[in-house]
Formats: structure tokens, sequence, C-alpha cells
């Protein structure tokens, strides 16, 4: 079993199955996989039934079918559906329930598709691994000795066991590029702006975006069409003026990403890649990004500022309150409700972002950082007067054993150094899967300019379509 | 820059938080580690103003803000015409799309 959007568009429209059909096997597959992996935190078996039994009455009754619909999505937890729990993976929120669908839910059900479940996480998107989840971690559909990648690796190890045929994820710094090379799947990672984050519980606003993991890069493509554009609920989404794709594009290489401290595997299967498009007569160059040193350190700043803005929320005045805490005085409940409902990680990063505001050091870090993260754009910008796209690893390893970095915030941390400049310029990419036979999977990286979705979907297809 | 035992405290009462005692020298601990990577950065020149990108020069432009005078409680109350029992009731910014 292993569907595409494209396959099931076509099993429909030629009565190869039902919408209903088609859940039920998919339900069947996550229930039997969930056990085992630690995929979903919640399966809606009862509402995708109802919705798959609903749209075979439509297109029974005539409704023409369409790309997304009856397709089985895995939602990350922290993004909203009306009436389920969305809990960011965290025991803060474990009895939240969505009041209303985000705006790429709200798409989504428009167009005929079906939620699966609620995919697990690292909490509140803090992480690489799951390991971070208040529900323990995701295990690695290709080895489960090791991690699924994080923090959308519920939402990719979803796709890569075929629990779901489409995973929507988060990605603030890798959050979907990092997973989807652990687990061997497609993920976009687009333009800042270019999807609404209305109904993504936030964690660095000015950074998170939401965006599809699939199999295959033409799925990846139809989601991503399917819930791009300007969204009055969020004022940073934009009508943008998408590119097309350029005919030739010219691919750059830069140095700085391909240094000590990478996985000569990954090296090896990175250069296998540069190697067919240069075959293919597609011009490469050698380029620089010189800041590129600097974009972890910025980044974990610039995060935990923000995170220790955005969870202040969580007070347990409006959300969750646990029955053990004191209800003495406001100063307790606060203290006690976040002491008890967020993770290790979760308060390392809300005091670090504390002290990086704080009075006296604002200038030496989060002044700072914001300069560097000035300093990491501009180097995409003059990179891309020479070049089209640029092509990278996703990471400087393929995916590591449970517990490995799991006491190592800094290494941990690190598995994100390849895919936070992109985040930083607020750039879209894509992580591809490499053609290998090694027995763990392993991606690639595409950067383009903003807007320019279209020239990684265009790339990425002739290398996974040869 | 290291931080001590007391300023990671001072730290957790700012953020509303509470740490066990037996975990505060691994948190210092990694709190040191993390911090000293970020040393790094001092190696970057400073940016003037005029050196920001575009984007982040259209940001926070909070000296162009023109704070309009308090028109009186009458004039706020008229903005609210609708009302339930001794309650304003605050008209939608948004209308729910379908």
């Amino acid at each position: 079993m292993s569907y595409t959007l494209k396959s099931i568009e076509k099993g429909l429209k030629e009565k190869q199955f039902s919408a209903k059909e088609l859940t039920e096997q998919y339900l069947e597959r996550a229930n039997q996989k969930n056990a085992e992996l630690n995929v979903y935190l919640e399966i809606f078996a009862d509402d995708a039934r109802a919705n798959a039994q609903a749209l075979d009455e439509s297109i029974a009754a005539g409704k023409e079918v369409s790309p997304l619909m009856a397709a089985p999505i895995a939602m990350k937890d922290n993004l909203l559906i009306e009436g389920h729990i969305a809990s960011s993976a965290s025991k803060i929120l474990k009895d939240y329930k969505a009041v209303y669908d985000a705006t790429v839910t709200r798409k989504l059900k428009k167009a005929g598709s079906i939620f699966i479940g609620q995919a697990n996480m690292d909490e509140f998107a803090m992480g690489a691994s799951t390991e971070n989840s208040a529900y323990g971690p995701t295990l690695n559909p290709h080895d489960v000795t090791r991690v699924s990648g994080g923090s959308s690796g519920g939402s990719a190890a979803a796709v890569a066991a075929d629990m779901a045929v489409v995973a929507l994820g988060s990605d603030t710094g890798g959050s979907i590029r990092q997973p989807a090379h652990f687990c061997g799947v497609v993920g976009l990672k687009p333009t800042y702006g270019a999807v609404s984050r209305y109904g993504l519980m936030a964690m660095a606003s000015s950074l998170d975006q939401i965006g599809p993991i699939t199999k295959t890069v033409e799925d990846a493509k139809i989601v991503f069409n399917a819930i791009k554009g300007k969204d009055a609920y969020d004022n940073t989404s934009r009508t943008a003026d998408f590119k097309g794709a350029k005919k030739n594009p010219v691919i750059g290489i830069p140095k700085e990403y391909f240094t000590e401290g990478l996985d000569p595997e990954v090296a090896k299967e990175v250069q296998s890649v540069i190697d067919f498009y240069k075959n293919k007569s597609f011009e490469i160059k050698e380029i620089s990004l010189p800041h590129t040193k600097y974009a972890l350190s910025a980044y974990y700043i610039i995060n935990p500022a923000e995170v220790s803005s955005n969870l202040a929320r969580y007070d347990a005045v409006r959300y969750s309150r646990d029955a053990q805490v004191s209800t003495d005085t406001l100063e307790k409940i606060y203290k006690q409700s976040k002491t008890l409902g967020f993770g290790e990680e979760t308060k390392r990063r809300i005091m670090l972002g504390t002290f990086v505001l704080s009075s006296g050091y604002y200038d030496a870090y989060y002044k700072k950082a914001l300069q560097a993260k000035d300093y990491i754009a501009d180097d995409f910008t003059a990179a891309f007067k020479g070049v089209d796209v640029i092509l990278t690893p996703v990471a400087p390893t393929k995916a590591f054993k449970l517990g490995e970095r799991a006491k190592d915030p800094l290494a941990m941390y690190l598995a994100d150094v390849l895919t936070i400049p992109a985040s930083l310029a607020g750039l879209p990419a894509i992580s591809v899967p490499v053609k290998t036979n090694a027995a763990l999977p392993g991606n690639f990286q595409l950067i383009a300019p903003h807007w320019h979705e279209e020239d990684l979907f265009s790339l990425a297809t002739i290398y996974q379509n040869q | 820059m290291e931080i001590t035992k007391e300023q990671l405290e001072n730290l957790a009462n700012l953020s509303k938080l509470e740490i066990e005692p037996e975990k505060e020298a691994a948190l210092t601990e990694d709190f040191n580690k993390i911090l000293s990577h970020f040393e790094e950065l001092k190696e970057l020149e400073d940016r003037s103003q005029s050196q920001l990108s575009a984007e982040r020069q259209e940001l926070r432009k909070d000296s162009d803000i023109i704070h309009p005078e308090f028109v009186g409680q009458e004039a706020v109350k008229e903005q609210f015409p609708e009302k339930q029992g001794t309650s304003l009731v605050v008209p939608h910014v948004f209308k729910k799309e379908e």
C-alpha cells in the first residue's frame, strides 16, 4: 500500500476504490503501526469514517474528483482542527481542544481531504528528534532504534510508514526538512509568508512556516498550491508574485556546507546528486555564503527570545490548569503550572530567551543575532545574483540513535546547522530523498530565492523522476 | 560570559519557573556551554541602521507613530452602539469565512 495524490485521484475517478475503503486501509495501517512507532497522538477514526462516507455520497451525487480529495492526512499536533485536542505534544495543553480550524485545515477540508490524526512532535516544535515530546519519541520507520527527526518527526514518519499520504508540519529552523531527511520523504519549507500561520501555535513567529511532507515532489507541489496565499487572519501572509520555473537554472554549491563534521556518507550521496545534475548539463558553480557559521548562534538567540514571549500565554489561567497546582496566589499558579507543564528543553529556551532579552545582555546577544541574520540574508542575495538555486546537504548526519543527543542540547542544536540559514533568510527550501542503496535514507536540500518555489519543484522533479 | 547559580535562579524567577535543586548544576553547565558558543557573534562588525536589510528597516518605525489625543469616554462609547445589559458589545473585526 503506497498511494500518491495522483494515484488516489485516478483510483477514485476509475472507481477502483471508494473514499471509505481508502480511509479504512489507512486507519487500519495507522492503528497497527502506531503501537510500534508512536506516530499519532490521536487517531480520528470516527470523524475520518464519517467524512469519507460523506465524500463518497457527494461523489456519487456528481461532485468532481480533485487531487486532494480523500487524501489521508496527518496533522502536526501544533495545528488546529476544530473539536480535536491540539497539545503541541506538551503536558500543559493536554486537555486543550481547538475551538477553530487553522486556515490550512480549512483549506484542506474544503479540498475534501480526510484527517487521520494528530502527529507527534517535539514539545512546541523545539527539538530535532521528537524526544522532547511529553508523549515519548516517534521511532524511525527505517530503523526503530533511531529517531525520526524533529520537530515534525511524527509527520515525516507517518508518510514514510504509509500511515498517511500527506502530512503537514511546521518548519522554524529545519523542522520539516530535517525529519524528511531522516525518514526519506519530501519536505517543503515555503517562503516565509507564503502560507498562513493562523491556527498554528506560535513558537518563533518571525521564522515559523507551515509546509507539506509527502512521498513525491509532485504531491508536495499539489499540497503547497492548495494551502498557500494571503489570509486576513495572518498579517505576515502575502499574495506574492510567485515566479515560474526557470529553464536550465544555474545551481550553486556553497563551500561552507561541505566542511568538517559532515558525515562522509551524507557528503557522498549529495555529491552523487551534484553529479546527476552535471550529467544532465546543468551549470554547477561553487559559491560562498561566508556568514553561514554564525547562523546557529543567531538562530538559538532569536528563537528562544521569541519562545519566551510566545509561551508566556500558557499561564494556566487561560489554558490547562493542573489539579495539583496551588491556587494561593497568581504567582504560584504561574510558576507551578509552567514548571509541571513544560518539558526540560522548553524551560531551557524560555530562560535563555529571557536572558538574551534582559537589560545588559540585549545588545550583546539579541541585537547581535539580528545583525547576523541580516548578514546571512545578504549572503544569499549576493549568491542569487550568480546562481538560481543552491544545493546542499540537509543535515550533517543521518538519523542518530535514540538517546544519543538527548542529554546534550548543543549537540542536538547542531542537527539544524544546515537548514537554519535558509530559515533566517525566509527562503523556500525543499528536502528531497537521494536515490541510494544505503540502509538509512538521506536527502539533499535545494534553496531558492523568495517566491521561487517553482524552481525547487522543477529541479527536484527532474531528479526524482530520473 | 558565564552565569552563576544566583543568576540562574533570578532567570527562573523572571521566567515564572521553578528549578529543582538537583537540576541546577546541569542546567547551569548547559547554559554556559550554549553561551560560550554564542561568543563567536562578537566577531561580527556592528551594522548601522542604514546597512540593515530593507525588510528590517520597514519594522519598528516607532517614531512615526502618531498617538491621537484621548477624545473622551463618550466618543469611545459611540464606537460600540450595541449593548448587552450594562456591557458594550465589541464588533467583530473579521467575519467568519466559509
